[in-house]
């Protein structure tokens, strides 16, 4: 794809970073709170709607952090969603089986990594692309996720759209709440903001955007550059386990279409914060926070109003392309 | 095998290009099954249904091709977003379409010419043409030429910016064309039913041994790898697996065949 380009042309092109992508977010922010006070009215800013917008926005938000790694290392991991819906697979049924809990989910998040490793080896080791590789796994998992659930012990339910198991535990643990903030959020805030202080004041941090930024300078200046970019994925696959156990706590079953789509929404929340799915090395944690914060606005918006969903799909679809345009206007890489 | 026989062809014309992939081709696919049976039932005639149909798809292309030429969009986020966003309007468009029964379109689906099913014929005629068309004709060799080294094809006077928007365009109406023989076997369609072919025919055109980067590929060797790939839910009955496997295996199938083309890349690459 970059063969077109030489290194060095890129900077050349790099026109002014107007503000960012702060300004678009904020506009974002601005444009929805005014649509929805004029639709939904005063109650769109109610404590309990915020509650409701911060609960959508916990687990996405873990996710999107942890993979958050895989792009800045510019390693995209498209297959983040179907591993969310095979973890919370694995995990259902082997607790139906009544295992320990703790080895369950262990197990879960270790098949996870598993996957994010063969995706490691087809895209670090044999230097494919990232986005083709990541598409088949998506597939491959997705599938894998349905064959996995049908394998459940329970007799009550007909189990092959899903695998029902109640919690007790890790239900209350995913849906205590501190007033009208989730304990799931505050955890996830805490990450982000944890991830902001590795990435912009630790040396690991610095890594990966260099080799994220530009592979052959960070290659030249000795950098373990295929071991970073395995890492990645490797961290991104296994958040995206953790989230699947973590859902099922929530939802009390794992649904085979559980994660669908999901990588959509959280890379394109990570591009309105400033990543880039097609270059590593830009964007930063807490810009994905408010670029998430924006989509779960929109979509409790969407609720709010009583709108027929599928109009969130046309909306994001839309949203990726101009958001992509925008990343190009400030300096992205453009297309011949 | 002929709906994604037909299909490969539309995404092998991209790859050839150098657009690297079209992940949109769900969207014409449907798009013209649904639009057909909308004429029909308004009573048009059979073939200006089709061509109405089909030429109509071929806006998906054009689209694709607006962001990819004038935006200089990369065609991978511009194909992600425009599937992901034609996928929602067509399930707001048409919720369901039903095929009917005593129409050409279902017949056309049950019945046989020279002895295989008539279904068969696109598959075998496109593949025919197109591969003489890119092997032997000027525009063909330059879709050739554009995907192989993009910045000697310009040098050399050909417009990459009219290429690209052929061939996206070109690839719209083929998968329309692919919608036909869909509308002919599914009596019922389904607006989530398409994107069920989008990894296999990705599949078919990496095994084959078209490469990403483009520039290369045989299309003759495209209808064997649809074949070949046709034969994996027969091979997991053989094995004993329940067909819930076959998307488990297909995503490992292009797994494999995108790592084994990049080794290949690599190696000519340090070679060359």
């Amino acid at each position: 794809m970059t063969a077109t380009l030489a290194p060095g042309q890129l900077s050349n092109k790099r026109k002014k970073n107007a503000g960012g992508p702060s300004i678009t977010i904020l506009a974002g922010i601005v444009i929805i709170s005014l649509v929805s006070l004029q639709g939904v009215g005063l109650d769109a800013f109610s404590t309990g709607n915020l509650y409701l917008i911060l609960n959508y926005l916990a687990l996405p938000l873990l996710i999107g952090m942890f993979a958050s790694f895989s792009l800045l290392a510019g390693v995209v991991d498209l297959s983040i969603g179907s591993m969310v819906g095979l973890s919370a697979a694995v995990f259902a049924v082997l607790a139906t089986y009544e295992l320990n809990l703790w080895l369950c989910a262990f197990l879960a998040v270790l098949t996870c990594m598993f996957f994010g490793c063969l995706n490691g080896i087809a895209i670090v080791g044999f230097n494919a692309n990232p986005i083709a590789v990541t598409l088949g796994m998506l597939v491959a998992l997705r599938g894998l996720a349905r064959v996995v659930n049908k394998y459940d012990n329970s007799e009550t339910l007909s189990s092959t759209d899903g695998t029902v198991i109640f919690i007790d535990g890790l239900n209350s643990f995913t849906e205590a709440s501190f007033s009208f903030l989730p304990w799931l959020f505050v955890i996830a805030l805490a990450f982000t903001l944890l991830l902001q202080l590795i990435i912009s004041k630790t040396r690991y941090g610095r890594h990966i955007k260099a080799v994220g930024g530009d592979l052959t300078a960070a290659v030249r200046a000795g950098l373990p550059a295929s071991r970073i970019k395995f890492t990645s994925l490797l961290i991104s696959s296994g958040g995206a386990g953790i989230a699947g156990v973590l859902f099922v706590g929530k939802m009390g079953s794992s649904s085979s279409t559980l994660g669908t789509g999901m990588e959509f929404t959280v890379y394109a929340a990570l591009m309105i914060g400033g990543y880039s799915i097609l270059r590593g090395g830009v964007g930063n944690p807490i810009g994905g926070f408010l670029g998430l914060f924006v989509i779960a606005y929109f979509s409790n918006y969407i609720d709010n109003m009583g709108f027929d969903t599928r109009f969130a799909d046309v909306f994001l679809g839309t949203l990726l392309l101009v958001i992509v345009y925008l990343d190009i206007r400030r300096g992205g890489e453009e297309f011949e | 095998m002929c709906i994604l026989g037909v299909l490969a062809i539309g995404q092998a014309i991209v790859v050839l290009s150098g657009g690297i992939l079209d992940l949109s081709l769900a969207v014409p696919l449907i798009l013209t099954g649904c639009l057909a049976v909308l004429f029909y039932d308004r009573g048009w005639s059979t073939l200006p249904l089709l061509i109405a149909s089909v030429l109509l798809s071929g806006i998906v292309g054009l689209i694709n091709a607006f962001f990819i030429v004038a935006l200089k969009i990369n065609p991978l986020i511009v194909t992600l977003g425009t599937g992901f966003a034609g996928g929602g309007l067509l399930l707001i468009l048409f919720d369901r379409a039903m095929v009917n029964p005593e129409s050409w379109i279902a017949g056309f689906g049950t019945s046989y010419s020279f002895g295989v099913p008539s279904a068969w014929w696109p598959m075998v005629l496109f593949t025919i043409f197109i591969h003489i068309f890119i092997k032997y004709s000027r525009p063909g060799r330059r879709v050739v030429a554009v995907g192989g080294n993009p910045v000697a094809a310009k040098v050399s006077g050909i417009s990459l910016k009219r290429y690209r928007v052929a061939t996206f365009f070109f690839a719209s109406i083929i998968a329309g064309v692919a919608g036909v023989i869909f509308a002919a076997f599914t009596p019922e369609i389904r607006p989530s039913s398409g994107t069920l072919y989008t990894l296999p025919m990705i599949a078919a055109v990496v095994l084959a041994g078209f490469s990403l980067a483009g520039g290369a590929g045989n299309f003759l060797a495209l209808f064997i790898s649809v074949g070949f790939l046709s034969t994996v839910p027969t091979a997991l009955v053989f094995f004993g697996l329940e067909s819930l496997w076959e998307p488990f295996f297909q995503g490992l199938i292009l797994i494999v065949a995108v790592s084994l083309d990049a080794l290949r890349t690599k190696k000519t690459v340090t070679k060359g």
